[in-house]
């Protein structure tokens, strides 16, 4: 007899099932004696039979077997004994034994009366498929990249033989995956594979966040939002590039010095002179930086909340005026929406602290702040007695607020606060051998507060309308001894309406109105400032020149640009024209660049323009300088080519020329009714700019920046031509940064710079009054400084850490030691001179954390 | 440029990096010849008072000097080394080491009427009763040594409290000392030295005396003092021999004295 017995069916799939089987042979065999001379009447019969299980062991093998067993039957029909008779191995024997003895018989009889008996019986076990089950779960994995917590786009993700791409949230999402351990992998070229198994369940589902680890560390390696270029020159710097660029601590508008056609400042302080001069102006989206640099050393604008910065060092478009020289545009980025970050950081000279946060689901804030703490160190490096020549030390500060939000219906809002001071309070006890004047309490104070609104409203898919507003309050006081002193107010107002308009295929135009209201007071007691290639005299000779003046400039403008393209070809005609109060004078400014795409990689460039500037407030003030001077201008003049050299190296070249007209310069008498300035200088400035740029690569960025140029005034008609102030023969700069690994980068800056022109002084004329040489200059900066050459180096080192990154530097200024010339110095009767040498090694060393 | 922070600190600046270089002689060392200072007597006179001009000086090798006087009547100023205006205003002055100036021949009255008032820096116009400086330039030096151009302005002033040129006299701790010794140099100023007068800004002010100390020798700790500080220390030198040492007190409003002493070496 044959019995097969099989499990139920279960919520599982494709099991398989050991069946037992079950045999009785015929043979029965007798008990006892007693048993054995009756007649078997009836066999045994199993009433109760119990599965065995499978053998692991065998199973995993796949091995069958049956085992012959020995049973000995009571009366009452239980199996007393049971005895291996042919084994089977495998854990068989075991197995079938043990299931035997619980098995249940109707006993067999013998005359018709139950009688114990043995009977052999077989046990076999064979393996059998069960029936397919079909059971899903659901897996959802979440990306954020390791140290910042940022969630990953677009990263591909493998489970099993499924494959999704994550989405803005870092989010993806795999439904009806099999049951059981599944294979989960990210390989991304931009991160480090990660390769592990979930297992799933039924019916369940799993969610997981991975970390990813990048295999560079690109801090927005492209920057966001690049524009398409229109102009003849602009020239873009990325976040990343504005951090790492050694000599500059990160400092966004000390960056800008490192590409061509900016001139570089002495001391390596701040400041812009762009393409041989002319006032370079600084904007924040649009609206003009107060104050572009703490005391000259670092700019007042936080890096963290900056997208890029634009150089535009010469003929720009019609959307920026009022200055002859260049422009530097500020873009600010939008706050991160993806959950709260921010970073803490410790300098030599500052410590700053950032935070950002989303704001509903469409807007976010972020928050910067910094300060010096040179003053709470200095009482800690200086004794008492050099400490008394430090009232007030030296410290700054600055803040930042900013809201944006995308609105529905294609508007977006920004809002901006900011604000900052500077303040230092010293004693100058000894005075200079040359201007014994210029003692006592020097007393420095700089503040500034404001704010920037801006709404935008994509009308059309190819129409934007752009209009903002700021405001900025500054007051600058500073004195010096009882002679020197200045207090000055101004309250700025500025408004920008933009708006550009795809019209056809062909054409895009753009315009706009901008408008800078300036209300200005000042009560100066100053000796008269000097202007470009002079030389200045002792106070104590000069005296001091005294004004106390309210005035409010209007300065309104407005402009329009066509965008016309024709296959290859773009030209940008333009126009500007601007109007300034106090001086009421009109400046209608044309200007135009073409572009032309020779081929994909190439493209040559060109363009003019007209640009105005009013004359510096000393010269028309009343007293310090001449109501009736007017306007000062030039005409830009460039052309180019850029030239694309495979995935990451562009060259571009530039050649310009700048024509100064009717700048105002000293005359040589005092006209009756005035104090001798007037429009009669000319000037130009003339050159070269190379730019070989590597960008984009994952570990790698860097370029030469070499500017050759000629910069000349000439301060009344007749004068001879001489050199402007900021001349630099040759400027070249070479910047790179390499990441080794992860976590450690290098970068090097090496400039040389002709040395800047300077006017000798010939001999003094001793003012007896004053107890002071006045120096009597040679002919204006007709002698030049040695060049200056310096190397700056830069190591950083990362650590990433689960849910924040540590980042720590060490910045080396001048690391080979250069004496580099940055001024002349003479004697008290200027029989003999000196040069001022630059500083030596400056190691500077920060701290950053973020999250 | 506007009238900004960097305006000042750049004045700072230059004057903490002036003379940065410690190799310079401090200027109060006389190494060579030197003018210390132009007197006029008085520092401001009417339109046709009289002044007496005198030239301290001082050279270590005492070697016969020239002088050569100038009068202009109306200076461009110190930014185009003091050039007179026009050269029918610029008068030579004949005499040495001190000179006599009448005012009255130069009729300052009808140049004055003529410009319709004198020309500041400021743009306004000065008056007789405003005041205004004629500049006295002096050429001067030894035959076979440096020459010296020096330049002193002549307050012309028609009533009012005139300025006078302060007075001073100068203590020395001992005419006689050893090589290497210290000796102070004290200052006493007269009793009328410090004048009060009426402040620019309203009110009456009071003269702040500056002095600057100079010796042919040694080394003195401080060339300039102020006010109350009237004492300074002179390290003699290692080599006997005679030291000059000379003081100029200026009183800030073109009035001079120059006291000077000699310090015995041995």
């Amino acid at each position: 007899m044959f019995v097969s017995l099989s499990k139920p069916d279960s919520a599982r799939a494709a099991t398989r099932t050991a069946l037992a089987l079950l045999l009785v042979t015929a043979g029965l065999l007798a008990r006892d004696a007693a048993a054995a001379e009756g007649q078997l009447t009836r066999p045994p019969e199993l009433l109760e039979f119990v599965q065995a299980p499978y053998p692991a062991e065998a199973q995993a093998a796949g091995v069958t077997g049956a085992v012959t067993l020995l049973l000995t039957i009571e009366a009452d029909g239980a199996v007393s004994a049971v005895e291996v008779t042919e084994p089977a191995g495998h854990g068989f024997d075991a197995a079938a034994a043990e299931a035997a003895r619980a098995f249940v018989f109707r006993p067999a009889e013998i005359d018709g009366q139950p009688a114990p008996v043995q009977i052999a019986y077989r046990y076999a076990f064979t393996l059998a498929e069960a029936p397919a089950v079909v059971s899903t779960g659901t897996l959802v994995v979440r990306l954020v990249e390791r140290g910042t917590r940022k969630p990953l786009a677009a990263i591909t993700v493998r489970a099993g033989d499924a494959e999704a791409v994550s989405d803005a949230e870092g989010v993806v999402r795999f439904a009806e995956l099999p049951e059981g351990p599944l294979r989960l992998e990210v390989r991304d070229p931009a991160f480090v594979t990660v390769e592990d198994r979930e297992t799933i369940r039924a019916g369940e589902e799993v969610t997981v966040t991975w970390r990813l680890e990048r295999t560079g560390f690109a801090d927005d390696l492209e920057a966001v939002g690049r524009r398409p270029a229109k102009e003849v020159t602009r020239r873009t710097l990325s976040v990343q590039e504005i951090r790492t660029v050694p000599g500059t601590n990160g400092d966004a508008l000390r960056v800008v010095q490192n590409l061509p056609g900016v001139a570089r400042a002495p001391f390596g302080l701040g400041g812009l002179v762009l393409r041989g001069g002319g006032e370079s102006r600084a904007y924040l989206e649009g609206h003009p930086i107060p104050t572009p640099f703490h005391f000259g050393l670092r700019s007042t604008v936080s890096t963290a909340l900056i997208e890029s910065i634009d150089l535009y060092p010469g003929n720009h478009g019609p959307e920026f005026g009022r200055g002859n020289g260049g422009i530097v545009d500020i873009r600010l980025r939008k706050p991160g929406r993806d959950g709260w970050h921010g970073y803490g950081e410790v300098d030599l000279f500052d410590a700053g602290a950032f935070l950002e946060a989303p704001v509903g689901e469409k807007g976010g804030i972020a928050l910067g702040a910094r300060r010096s703490y040179i003053d709470a160190l200095v009482p800690l490096l200086l004794t008492d007695e050099q400490l008394d020549a430090f009232p007030v030390a030296p410290r700054y500060y600055d803040y930042q607020a900013l809201y944006q939000t995308d609105l529905s219906g294609g508007h977006d809002l920004r809002l901006m606060a900011f604000g900052g001071g500077d303040r230092t309070v010293f004693l100058v006890e000894e005075p200079a051998d040359t201007d014994p004047a210029v003692r006592g309490k020097a007393d420095l104070e700089l503040d500034w507060v404001g704010g920037q609104a801006e709404w935008g409203w994509r009308v059309a898919p190819d129409a934007r309308h752009r209009l903002s507003a700021g405001y900025v309050f500054e007051a600058q006081r500073g004195a010096l001894g009882k002679d020197l002193a200045f207090d000055y107010d101004m309250h700025r107002v500025t408004v920008r309406d933009d708006v550009e308009v795809k019209a056809a295929e062909w054409l895009k135009v753009r315009g706009g109105a901008d408008l800078e209201v300036e209300h200005i007071r000042a009560t100066v007691s100053l000796p008269p400032p000097t202007k470009d290639g002079e030389t200045a005299a002792p106070v104590g000779a000069t005296g001091v020149l005294k004004s106390d003046s309210t005035e409010t400039w209007f300065m309104p403008a407005a402009w329009a640009e066509l965008e016309l393209t024709w296959g290859d070809l773009t030209v940008l005609p333009g126009f500007r024209a601007d109007y300034w109060t106090i001086v009421d004078a009109v400046a209608l400014q044309p200007r135009a660049t073409a572009r032309y795409k020779v081929t994909d990689d190439t493209t040559v460039k060109g363009g003019v323009g007209l640009y105005s500037e009013r004359p510096d407030l000393d010269e028309v003030d009343p007293v310090f300088g001449d109501p009736s001077v007017g306007l000062e201008r030039s005409v830009h003049y460039s052309a180019g080519v850029e030239q694309r050299l495979g995935e990451y190296l562009t060259a571009d070249l530039v050649g310009f020329y700048k024509d100064f007209d009717d700048l105002v310069t000293r005359t040589d008498d005092a006209d009756e009714g005035s104090t001798g300035f007037a429009n009669q200088g000319e000037g130009r400035a003339y050159g070269l700019e190379a730019l070989l740029r590597l960008e984009n690569h994952p570990r790698l960025y860097g370029w030469v920046a070499y500017t050759l140029m000629r910069s000349e005034r000439r301060d009344a008609p007749g004068d001879d031509w001489r050199l402007f102030g900021s001349d630099q023969t040759h400027n070249v700069t070479v910047v790179g940064n390499y990441k080794l690994s992860t976590t450690w980068e290098l970068g090097l800056r090496w400039r040389f710079v002709s040395g800047n022109p300077y006017t000798p002084i010939e001999r003094g004329t001793y003012d007896s009054d004053a107890d002071a040489y006045v120096p009597v200059p040679g002919a204006p900066l007709s002698r030049r400084l040695e060049p200056f050459h310096q190397l700056d180096l830069r190591v950083d080192k990362h650590w990433i850490f689960d849910a924040w990154r540590m980042t720590t530097y060490l910045d080396v200024q001048n690391a080979y030691l250069r004496q580099n010339p940055e001024g002349v110095t003479y004697n008290f009767d200027f029989t003999e001179q000196a040069i001022i040498g630059g500083l030596p090694l400056v190691p500077s060393f920060g701290v950053r954390g973020e999250f | 440029m506007r009238f900004d922070i960097l305006t000042v600190l750049s004045l700072v600046l230059s004057t903490l990096t002036a003379g940065c270089d410690g190799d310079f002689a401090s200027r109060s060392e006389i190494l060579d010849y030197r003018v210390l200072g132009l007197e006029a007597d008085p520092p401001e006179v009417g339109p046709e008072g009289s002044v007496r001009l005198t030239a301290h000086d001082l050279d270590p090798e005492g070697r016969p000097v020239s002088y050569a006087w100038t009068l202009c009547l109306y200076s461009v100023g110190p930014l185009v080394d003091f050039a007179c205006a026009d050269p029918a205003l610029a008068f030579d002055l004949q005499g040495g080491r001190t000179v006599d100036l009448d005012l009255a021949a130069y009729d300052l009255r009808a140049f004055v009427d003529a410009l319709g008032g004198v020309p500041r820096a400021d743009g306004t116009f000065a008056t007789l009763s405003d005041g205004f400086d004629v500049y006295v330039v002096l050429e001067s030096g030894p035959a076979a040594g440096p020459r010296t151009r020096s330049v002193k302005r002549v307050r012309v002033r028609e009533g009012g409290d005139p300025n006078r040129n302060p007075t001073a006299a100068l203590r020395v701790s001992a005419e006689r000392a050893a090589p290497g010794s210290t000796v102070t140099l004290t200052v006493v100023p007269g009793p009328d030295a410090r004048e009060t007068f009426d402040g620019a800004e309203g009110g009456r002010a009071t003269e702040e005396l500056v002095y600057a100390w100079y010796s042919t020798g040694g080394e003195l700790a401080s060339a300039l003092t102020y006010g109350d500080d009237a004492e300074v220390e002179l390290d003699l030198p290692a080599e006997p021999g005679p030291v000059d040492v000379a003081l100029a007190v200026r009183d800030g409003r073109g009035g001079l004295a120059v006291v000077t002493r000699r310090i015995e070496v041995e």
